[in-house]
C-alpha cells in the first residue's frame, strides 16, 4: 500500500517516536493528519490521508502512530479544545488533525465510517481559520 | 473546462456578483444611475440622491430574491425553508471559493523547495481563507445524500499521486455547483407549488402626493406623460409670467402702503381657504358623531361618552377656526401694523396647529374604539369612521400642513415608504418569470419637483396573502447637474438718491437666470444652500414716475432663492444700485412662489 507524505513512527523506540512526533508538531509548518493504531483499516486510512495530502507545495502531512501509548506524553501536551483532547486520550479514536498553529481541530472517532469525504473534511477542519 | 462551467453557472445565477462583506451583498436590487451627461453612478446606499432627469437601471437578482424568502417564513413549508437555507449557504460558499482560490494559486506559485518563512506564511494564510468556504461546502454533504455521493465519486477520481489543494478545491466546487443547480430546481418547483410570488414597484413621492409609476416587465401601469426639466432654458414659463404680474402688484402695494398690506393681501387668502375646508369637514364629522352616539342601539356607555366628547371637541375647534377667519377676513390693515400683524399671525398659526394635532390624536383614538365595536354594529359606525378619517386628513393637510410650508419649501418631503402599497396592476411574478432587469427613465414619471423621491419596493408573498416588502430603496431627486434656473421674485433695491420722506428701498418685480448645481453626496447643498449665480433683471422706478426702468444686476442666490443679493445698474437712470431679494417662506402664497423653476414638459 502506497504511503505518500507520511512519517511512520517506530514501534520499538518510544523516545524516538515521541521526538519525531514532537518535531513534526512544533517545527514543521503543516496541517498534521495523525492516524492512531494498527491494522488493515488504519493502514487504509493512512493511505487515504496520504492521497489527499496534496503535492509538495501543499502544507499537509500524515503521521502514523501505531501505538497511542507510546506517544501519549506528546498527546497530553496538545493544544486546542479540551473535549477533543479528552477524546484523543481516552476514546481510542482512529485519527486526529492539527492546524497550522498545532491546535487540535478534528477527531475521527473509533466507530466512524471513513470515506474520502470524511478525510477531506478533516483536513479542511485543520486548514481553515478557527 | 469545468471551472469555466462553474463560473458560468455562478455568474448566471448571480452568486458571485459581489463577494465579501459589502452590505449590498444581500440586496435583491442593484441600482445604477445614468445621468443626462451619460455619467454612470452605482447606487450603493438604500437612500441616495440622484439627478431628477436620470435613468435608473435596476438589476434584479433571483438568488437574492430567493434568499429573502428566508426572512418571510409565514406559509413556508419546512422543505422550502430548508431548500432556501441550503442553496443560500452553498451559493455564498461558492462565491467566496471563487475569489479565495485565485489568492491561493497566487500564493502557491511562490513555493519552492525549502521555502522561506514568509512564503510559508503566505501559503498558510491563503489556505486558511480558501478552506473556510470549502469546509462549509463539505459540511453540507450529509452522509448518504445526493451531494455526498457526488463528492465521494469526485474524490475517488483523484489520482493516487494526489492533487494540489487549489485543484482539489476546484473539483469540490464543481460538484457543489451542480448540487446548487439541483437544489434551485427543487426550490423552484416547491415555490411553484406554494404559490410564491415576487413584486417590484416604483413610486414617485413628493409634496404633491404619491403615485405609482410604470416599470417595464413588472406592472401594467399606464406610463406617465414624459416630463423633462430643461437644463438650459432661460425663458420664463407662462406660470412664472403670471407670477411676475402678481409680484408687480405686490411691489406697488409695498411701495405705496408698506409691508403690512403686502403680507395681508397675499398670505390671508390661502390661510382662509385652508380654514374653510377644515371647518366644513369638522361640521360634517361632528354631526355624524352626535348622530351615532345618540341613535345607534347597542353601543356601550363608554363609547357613547367618547363620541359625545369628540363631537364637542370638534365643535370647539370649528368655532375657534371660525373666530380666526373673522379676525383675518375683511379687516383693513393699519399702516403701521406689519410687525404686529406678523406676530399675531404666528401665534394664531401655532395655536391652530397644536390644537389640530391634538384633535387628530383624539380622532385616532375614536377610530380605534370604533374598530373594536361588535361586528353587528360595524355597519352603523362605518360612515362615522369614514368622515373621521377625512377630517383627520383635512387637519393634517390644511392646518398642520401650514406649519410644514417652510419644510416643503426646502424640499424636506417626508417620505413614509411604509404607506406605499402595491396596486393590482403590479404583477405577481414566479421565480421563473421574475425579470432580471428593468429601468426607469425618471423623465417618464410625469411632473416632479426637486426634493421628490422615487421609491422602489421589492416584496415577496405566498398564495393570496398580502406581499411582504423585503427591500426598499429611496432616491431623492434633485437637480444635481449644472443647469439654468429662472426665478421670479420681489427685490428691494436701494435707491441711490431717495427723495425726502420716501423709503431708501424700493420694491420691484424681477427675474433671475441663475446657474445652479447640486450634489449627490451633500444633501444640504440640494435642500438648504442651493447656490446659484446669475443675472437679475428688474423693473425699477427710481424717479417714481410710474415708468419702469430696467435694472441689470449680478446676483448670488442662496437657500432655494429665498435670499438673493447683488449689485446692478439702472440703465435708464444711469445709476448703480445694490439690492436684496427675499422669498416668502411659504410655497405658494397668493400666487407668489419666488422659487418657481422653469420646468417644461416635453413637446
Amino acid at each position: 500500500m502506497e504511503f505518500r507524505k507520511t512519517t511512520v513512527l517506530p514501534l520499538e523506540d518510544a523516545k524516538e517516536a515521541q521526538r519525531l512526533l514532537r518535531t513534526l508538531i512544533n517545527d514543521e509548518p503543516y496541517v498534521l493528519f495523525v492516524v492512531l493504531g494498527e491494522g488493515p483499516h488504519r493502514e487504509q486510512l493512512v493511505s487515504k490521508a496520504g492521497k489527499f495530502a496534496g503535492l509538495e507545495s501543499d502544507l499537509k502531512w500524515v503521521v502514523w502512530a501505531r501505538s497511542l501509548e507510546q506517544v501519549r506524553p506528546e498527546l497530553e501536551k496538545l493544544k486546542g479544545d479540551a473535549q477533543l483532547k479528552n477524546r484523543v486520550l481516552t476514546a481510542n479514536p482512529q485519527a486526529f488533525v492539527l492546524s497550522f498553529a498545532d491546535e487540535l481541530r478534528d477527531v475521527i472517532e473509533q466507530d466512524e465510517p471513513i470515506d474520502n469525504v470524511r478525510v477531506v473534511r478533516a483536513y479542511l477542519n485543520g486548514q481553515k481559520l478557527s | 473546462m469545468r471551472i469555466g462551467l462553474l463560473i458560468c453557472l455562478l455568474l448566471a445565477a448571480g452568486a458571485v456578483e459581489s463577494a465579501g462583506p459589502d452590505p449590498t451583498d444581500a440586496r435583491v436590487l442593484k441600482l445604477k444611475e445614468v445621468d443626462a451627461d451619460s455619467i454612470s453612478v452605482d447606487i450603493k446606499a438604500d437612500m441616495a440622491v440622484v439627478d431628477i432627469g436620470s435613468t435608473i437601471y435596476i438589476d434584479v437578482s433571483r438568488d437574492r430574491a430567493l434568499a429573502k424568502l428566508g426572512t418571510v417564513t409565514a406559509g413556508a413549508s419546512e422543505r422550502t425553508a430548508t431548500l432556501v437555507k441550503s442553496s443560500e449557504a452553498l451559493a455564498g460558499a461558492l462565491a467566496r471559493t471563487n475569489e479565495e482560490l485565485t489568492q491561493m494559486r497566487t500564493a502557491m506559485a511562490e513555493w519552492k523547495p525549502n521555502p522561506p518563512p514568509a512564503t510559508l506564511k503566505m501559503i498558510q494564510d491563503a489556505t486558511e481563507k480558501a478552506a473556510a468556504p470549502m469546509s462549509i461546502i463539505m459540511n453540507a454533504a450529509t452522509p448518504g445524500s445526493r451531494f455526498h455521493r457526488g463528492l465521494e465519486a469526485a474524490l475517488t477520481d483523484v489520482p493516487p499521486e494526489g492533487l494540489s489543494d487549489p485543484e482539489l478545491f476546484r473539483r469540490i466546487a464543481d460538484v457543489a455547483a451542480t448540487e446548487l443547480e439541483a437544489l434551485r430546481a427543487e426550490l423552484r418547483q416547491a415555490l411553484q407549488k406554494e404559490g410564491v410570488f415576487f413584486m417590484l414597484g416604483a413610486w414617485i413621492v413628493g409634496a404633491g402626493g404619491n403615485r405609482e409609476v410604470h416599470l417595464d416587465g413588472f406592472d401594467d401601469i399606464k406610463p406617465q406623460d414624459r416630463y423633462v426639466l430643461d437644463r438650459w432654458s432661460i425663458f420664463l414659463t407662462a406660470e412664472q409670467q403670471k407670477q411676475l404680474d402678481a409680484i408687480g402688484r405686490a411691489a406697488d402695494q409695498f411701495n405705496s402702503q408698506g409691508i403690512g398690506a403686502l403680507v395681508q393681501s397675499v398670505g390671508m387668502p390661502m390661510l382662509l381657504e385652508a380654514f374653510m375646508r377644515t371647518t366644513q369637514s369638522l361640521e360634517v364629522t361632528e354631526k355624524s358623531a352626535q348622530q351615532v352616539g345618540t341613535t345607534v342601539v347597542g353601543l356601550s356607555d363608554t363609547v357613547r361618552t367618547e363620541l359625545t366628547q369628540t363631537a364637542t371637541e370638534l365643535r370647539q375647534y370649528r368655532v375657534y377656526l371660525g373666530g380666526l377667519m373673522r379676525k383675518y377676513q375683511g379687516t383693513t390693515p393699519a399702516s403701521d401694523s406689519g410687525a404686529a400683524l406678523l406676530t399675531g399671525f404666528n401665534a394664531d398659526l401655532r395655536e391652530a396647529v397644536l390644537r389640530a394635532r391634538e384633535l387628530s390624536r383624539k380622532i385616532g383614538q375614536v377610530q380605534a374604539t370604533l374598530a373594536s365595536v361588535p361586528p353587528a354594529l360595524k355597519p352603523s359606525v362605518q360612515e362615522l369612521d369614514k368622515v373621521l378619517g377625512l377630517t383627520a386628513t383635512a387637519l393634517k393637510a390644511d392646518i398642520d400642513g401650514l406649519a410644514e410650508g417652510v419644510a416643503s419649501l426646502f424640499s424636506l418631503v417626508r417620505v413614509n415608504a411604509e404607506l406605499l402599497e402595491f396596486s393590482k396592476e403590479v404583477k405577481r411574478h414566479s421565480v421563473a418569470s421574475l425579470p432580471s432587469a428593468t429601468l426607469l427613465d425618471l423623465n417618464n414619471t410625469g411632473r416632479r419637483e426637486p426634493g421628490d423621491a422615487v421609491v422602489f419596493r421589492f416584496a415577496v408573498g405566498r398564495g393570496e396573502e398580502k406581499p411582504t416588502v423585503v427591500e426598499t430603496h429611496q432616491l431623492t431627486m434633485h437637480r444635481v447637474l449644472p443647469h439654468f434656473d429662472t426665478t421670479v421674485g420681489l427685490i428691494f433695491a436701494r435707491v441711490p438718491e431717495a427723495e425726502g420722506g420716501s423709503s431708501r428701498f424700493q420694491a420691484a418685480p424681477a427675474y433671475s437666470v441663475l446657474l445652479k448645481w447640486g450634489s449627490r453626496t451633500e444633501s444640504y447643498v440640494n435642500t438648504l444652500v442651493t447656490p446659484g449665480l446669475g443675472l437679475n433683471l428688474s423693473a425699477l422706478d427710481f424717479n417714481r414716475d410710474n415708468t419702469p426702468e430696467v435694472g441689470v444686476a449680478l446676483t448670488l442666490s442662496l437657500f432655494r432663492n429665498i435670499l438673493q443679493a447683488g449689485g446692478g445698474y439702472n440703465v435708464f437712470r444711469d445709476r448703480w444700485y445694490f439690492f436684496f431679494g427675499v422669498g416668502l417662506p411659504l410655497p405658494n402664497i397668493g400666487g407668489l412662489p419666488t422659487n418657481a423653476s422653469s420646468s417644461l414638459p416635453d413637446p
